[in-house]
């Protein structure tokens, strides 16, 4: 599996630049994983995330096509700041904040193995999930972005446009602030 | 407590889209965008994905001595060469080729055209810096290599500013702005360079004559594009300002023209007064010169009464006539060096000399510019 940021992952981006389609599937392969991740925990319906993943993914082979990828970012800074824009766009159409996730649709998440495991994630993840809803946008968003889509501080702080040092202070903050509504 | 919170948001790690989900969005997703792909270039153009790749990696590839690492490794897949020597490199000196070749990838490897015209001013004022501490040297070849570079490149930024006007005026003035600026220090850097000149041989000096003149029209290219927007700008005062300074850089011009003639005159007349060699100025490049000072006259009630585009008019037809002056001074100058090296020596006639003076200092005098070498002539003539 290619990496982001890697060599390897320059050279895909620059065959996509060049508009090969299969490039692009490739790194709708490295990304939609993760893409998907992010999106869900801003809206937390499965149905409106792959919606909106889909536009993004869609959304970025026009900005191919149109020459207007950025300069001087990474690639994944990119495609993480394209897919938070969307949902910013999203909301502003929809008006509307959805927070509650499903047991059912709880289900549609990978599970472990075993039925009881199955659903002991679950009720942990709704649990979870519910909480961090009441969280406010920017600690959630940054939470997210560093313990579970796995980005750097650098990497957050290119996306949220801010400076590393704020980045590390949102998250310490986001933690606290998880951990009074955990009590 | 922090260590709980964390490997419980760990374990969220686990969302993920479904499998059925993914795999038929991507098959949706590539039909939809198949029109508009493009066939695959081919599994073995791997510098044309590596070019594509970086040309989006500004920030890396603006450091020139990452540029230069990667030049080098590409080259030499090793590290024998100091990268930061290469990047210091004096013209003449053995990594001074790398420098250049450095720049040269980095300009393919940068994306856009506001990039690249960036760029090119910027090479081009490093060429004038090189030109600077190397004046008092006796390179004279290396000088007159590196002045032909500075050329190139700044008649480039020329061009391009050219297209992106046609594209983009609004980019295209920001530009100019810029551009105007730094081709005025670039001149002074060269004027100043070309008095340093360790010999005045022809050579170097006729190639940072021809380095200023290029300098000059790219400024005069720039100031042009701000004034054709600032046509419709209310703020004028910025406009103002630029037109007259470069009102006076021609003024200057002017008087570095006639500073030329006039030496070429006293060489001349020096030379033939020991019997060596006759001096002959083109017939009309004191009508030039006279041209060009009536014409920059007109251009400063031009800019007295706002008519910025008029003046501008006024000031390219200036700069044209001068630089015509300018060039056969040097074609002269040229051609007197040849025939010094094949010719036997010439019987001064003085008379011709005589004759070409009055023309000259005329046009100075109503142009209000001092010409200390024409006060001479004067009393030359007065006194026979």
């Amino acid at each position: 599996m290619i990496k982001p940021g890697s060599f390897q992952e320059k050279i895909l981006i620059g065959r996509l630049r060049m508009k090969d389609k299969d490039a692009f599937g490739e790194l709708y392969d490295i990304y939609i994983d993760k893409i998907y991740r992010f999106v869900y925990f801003k809206v937390s319906s499965s149905a409106e995330a792959e919606d909106l993943t889909s536009q993004i993914f869609l959304k970025v082979w026009q900005l191919i096509l149109d020459n207007k990828i950025k300069t001087g970012q990474s690639f994944q800074a990119f495609l993480y700041t394209l897919a938070r824009n969307t949902v910013i766009d999203f909301y502003r159409h929809s008006r509307k904040e959805k927070g509650d996730i499903s047991l059912e649709e709880a289900a549609d998440i990978s599970a472990a193995g075993e039925i009881e495991k199955e659903i002991d994630i679950k009720i942990e993840m709704e649990r979870l999930s519910l909480k961090l809803k009441k969280l406010k946008s920017e600690y959630r968003e940054a939470l997210v972005l560093h313990y579970i889509n796995e980005l750097s501080i650098k990497e957050i702080a290119e996306i949220l446009n801010k400076k590393r040092g704020a980045v590390r202070v949102l998250l310490h903050r986001a933690v606290n602030s998880l951990k009074e509504i955990l009590k | 407590m922090d260590k709980d919170i964390v490997s419980q948001l760990n374990k969220l790690k686990s969302v993920r889209p479904d499998k059925a989900w993914k795999a038929s969005q991507k098959e949706i997703l590539m039909n939809q965008i198949s029109s508009s792909a493009t066939e695959r270039q081919g599994k073995n153009n791997f510098f044309l994905y590596v070019r594509e790749a970086f040309t989006h990696e500004v920030s890396f590839l603006s450091q020139p001595v990452a540029t230069m690492a990667i030049v080098i490794f590409l080259m030499v897949g090793g590290g024998f060469f100091s990268i930061s020597a290469a990047s210091e490199a004096t013209p003449g000196s053995f990594l001074y080729t790398a420098k250049l070749v450095g720049e040269k990838t980095q300009f393919v490897f940068t994306p856009s055209s506001k990039e690249k015209i960036k760029l090119q001013i910027l090479f081009a004022e490093r060429r004038g810096e090189e030109i600077e501490n190397m004046a008092v040297s006796s390179e004279d070849k290396i000088i007159s290599k590196v002045a032909d570079s500075l050329r190139n490149e700044i008649t480039e930024v020329q061009k391009r500013l050219a297209e992106i006007e046609t594209k983009n005026p609004e980019t295209a003035v920001e530009l100019a702005k810029d551009i105007e600026n730094r081709t005025n220090t670039l001149r002074q850097k060269l004027v100043a360079s070309k008095q340093a000149l360790s010999s005045q041989t022809s050579s170097a000096e006729t190639k940072i004559n021809e380095a200023i003149r290029s300098v000059d029209a790219t400024g005069l290219s720039a100031l042009n594009t701000i004034v054709r927007a600032g046509e419709k700008d209310a703020d004028s005062e910025d406009l103002t300002k630029r037109v007259a300074a470069k009102l006076e850089n021609t003024k200057k011009k002017i008087s570095e023209v006639q500073d030329d003639v006039n030496k070429v005159f006293s060489a001349g007349l020096g030379r033939s007064e020991a019997g060596i060699q006759l001096y002959q100025m083109p017939q009309d490049t004191g009508k030039k010169t006279a041209e060009a000072s009536e014409a920059i006259i007109e251009a400063e009630k031009l800019l007295k009464v706002n008519d910025y585009k008029a003046a501008m008019d006024k000031i390219n037809e200036s700069e044209d006539i001068i630089n015509k002056a300018a060039e056969n001074i040097n074609e002269s100058k040229n051609s007197a060096e040849e025939e010094k090296s094949t010719s036997t020596p010439a019987i001064n006639t003085g008379q011709e000399k005589t004759e070409q003076i009055p023309e000259v200092r005329g046009a100075i005098e109503e142009a209000g510019v001092n010409a200390a070498g024409a006060e001479e002539a004067t009393s030359t003539e007065a006194s026979e």
